[in-house]
């Protein structure tokens, strides 16, 4: 079931042409001081027994490993050599452009629409190899920057020791003008750097807050029915979908646990909005705290045993945090006169959320010290990647809607090129 | 109860005619066959307390109940006098028809997370609902709605369209 039409992918390749040179897009940002990336050579695949294929191996690798902060990508212009078997690889020519890991590799046309991808990682400094050299194999044309991808975690976890984002997914809310003042709004999934786009629910009415279960196979999310907002659930294989808190006053907000089993949200259907605990097996709805102010956007610590929530107690929002077992509410945060949307990575040392109502910060949940991942007014709708080393949100660029990933240290900033439009919304699954 | 807010309605206008009438004898004016300027002696033209330039002070030009959005400050859902007056002529418009249906529709600006923001507009678009049944419209044909952040009238991100995107939306 092919994504797109032909012809539409040769205008997307057409959009690509240029955008080696909008690939500057990614800015490196000047915060992270005398802190650098990995000096890393990616030599241009070379294409075996056939002349070209749609996706550029070493430019999907390049762009992942860079995104991730953890990695500065050599120019290729620079190389001296362009080696693609292990007998080519001269240390010298990358000691000279202070290379410290190297990648080469090939792709074996096969005749058909029968591709293999092979590949080999070299640390410069000692000389060596590292591990052996993998091969992806079974392969056709239209899989071979899911194979990039592969390729990017691989080398990602030789030299961080952490697996890889690469392969996760991102999910969006789009809106379209589809005649005048009458818009269309679209929850989205695609590849975690924008790629490959799909429409998985539509609505005449607006759409927000997706959040993925663990597994990766259903979203919860926010929409519209006559009566206000409403919490859905969208299975992604079969597309069918189930409206599971539909209370008097707003439904929003929800959260799924981490044995995605639960869901945690807000309602005000007694009153004023509380957050609530929905049990998936058993169809109960769990009343977890109750208080006058505003409280939502629940969101779960790694245990399962806590949520992190949004209140506007102390009148401006701040994150709080409450134990499911009939414990203490304590506040979490101090630094600043807002913060909100807080959200954990997969180990739980770091927070994510909206500081000061429009920039993404990082706290270190220990020590509480922020970092800062933007000065904007407007951003908001962060999430950690699967492995927590970068962090994804919705930004303005110009006037125009934009979805930025951001290492988590705040060094680079990739803009997400192959989405565009009125896009918000974005959460990154937590599947790897 | 109806009936006593027409009657106590009906006390007070007449009061105020007859203030303003005591208040013209004073005055040294003979000319008495000159028809007077009836909106100048009314005290109340539109039932919700205030005169026209009461009414014109707050930003209200003619009947309040021309006005259907009433607009809020940064994070808050406090009524100010303006908003009270435009829901308090709606309130009484709704008691008038007797079981009309409106739906208040609530708003906030950008600023703020979407989830926070679709909080903030309900509680907005609450306490214009319990202003206008505490006056007697009638809680039962009140309908409460936010749309938080989505729908602004003005997509600019400056204090002037923030202004107008906090609001709540009286809707027949």
């Amino acid at each position: 079931m092919p994504l797109f039409s032909r012809s539409f992918l040769s205008f997307l390749l057409l959009l690509l042409l240029p955008m080696s040179a909008a690939q500057a897009q990614i800015e490196i940002t000047s915060d992270g001081g005398v802190v650098r990336g990995i000096p890393t050579a990616i030599v241009p695949f070379k294409i075996v027994d056939g002349g070209s294929v749609e996706h550029q191996i070493d430019q999907i690798v390049a762009a992942d490993l860079r995104a991730s902060g953890k990695f500065d990508i050599i120019a290729s212009n620079n190389y001296m050599s362009f080696p693609s078997r292990t007998d080519q690889v001269r240390f010298k020519d990358w000691r000279f452009i202070d290379a410290e890991a190297l990648v080469i590799g090939e792709i074996w046309k096969l005749g058909g629409d029968n591709y293999e991808l092979q590949f080999h990682v070299f640390d410069v400094a000692r000389e060596q190899e590292i591990g052996t050299g993998k091969r992806i194999p079974n392969l056709r044309e239209r899989d071979l920057r899911t194979a990039a991808h592969i390729v990017s975690d691989h080398i990602y976890t030789a030299f961080t020791g952490k697996p890889g984002a690469f392969n996760s997914r991102i999910a969006f809310m789009k809106r379209s003008e589809i005649e005048f003042q009458r818009f269309r709004h679209r929850l989205m999934v695609a590849d975690w750097d924008g790629y490959g786009e799909q429409e998985v629910y539509a609505s005449w009415r607006p759409l927000l807050s997706p959040s993925w279960s663990p597994d990766g196979s259903k979203i919860a999310f926010v929409a519209f029915s006559d009566g206000g907002s409403v919490i859905k659930v969208l299975e992604l294989r079969t597309g069918q979908h189930k409206t599971i808190a539909s209370f008097k006053g707003i439904n929003s907000a929800p959260a799924w646990s981490p044995d995605g089993t639960q869901l945690a949200y807000s309602t005000s259907k007694d009153g004023s909005p509380d957050v609530y605990v929905y049990d998936t097996l058993t169809g109960q709805h769990r009343r977890v705290n109750t208080h006058y102010a505003i409280d939502t956007e629940p969101a779960w610590t790694i245990d399962g045993q806590n949520l992190l929530f949004t209140s506007s107690r102390t009148r401006k929002p701040q994150i709080y945090r409450t134990d499911l077992n009939g414990g203490a509410t304590t506040r979490v945060t101090f630094e600043g006169e807002e913060n909100a949307n807080a959200s954990f990575d997969y180990d739980g040392s770091r927070m994510v959320m909206v500081h000061e109502g429009g920039q993404i910060v990082v706290m270190d949940v220990e020590s509480g010290e922020l970092t800062w991942l933007t000065r904007s007014k407007f951003d908001e709708s962060p999430s950690f990647s699967p492995n927590g080393d970068m962090v994804l949100y919705a930004t303005e660029y110009g006037f125009e809607p934009a979805l930025v990933v951001s290492s988590s240290d705040g060094r680079v900033r990739t803009r997400l090129e192959f989405i565009s439009g009125d896009v918000r919304e974005p959460a990154w699954s937590t599947l790897k | 109860m109806k009936r006593n807010y027409g009657l106590l309605l009906t006390v007070i206008f007449a009061l105020t005619l007859t203030a303003c009438a005591g208040k013209k004898k004073e005055a040294p004016e003979p000319v008495q066959e000159t028809a007077p300027v009836v909106t100048q002696t009314n005290n109340d033209p539109y039932g919700v307390g205030m005169s026209a330039d009461q009414l014109r002070a707050l930003g209200i030009a003619g009947n309040p109940l021309d006005y259907t959005t009433v607009y809020f400050e940064y994070n808050s859902s406090a009524i100010d006098r303006r908003s009270e007056v435009i829901a308090t002529a709606h309130a009484n418009e709704l008691r008038r028809r007797g079981g009309a249906k409106v739906k208040l529709e609530g708003h906030a600006d950008e600023r703020g997370t979407r989830d926070y923001n679709l909080a903030l507009g309900e509680r907005r678009s609450q306490a214009v609902a319990n202003l206008m049944s505490s006056v007697g419209a009638g809680n039962s044909s009140l309908q409460v709605v936010s749309f938080g952040e989505e729908r602004p009238v003005d997509r600019a991100h400056n204090e002037a369209a923030w202004q107008k995107n906090r609001r709540v939306e009286i809707l027949y």
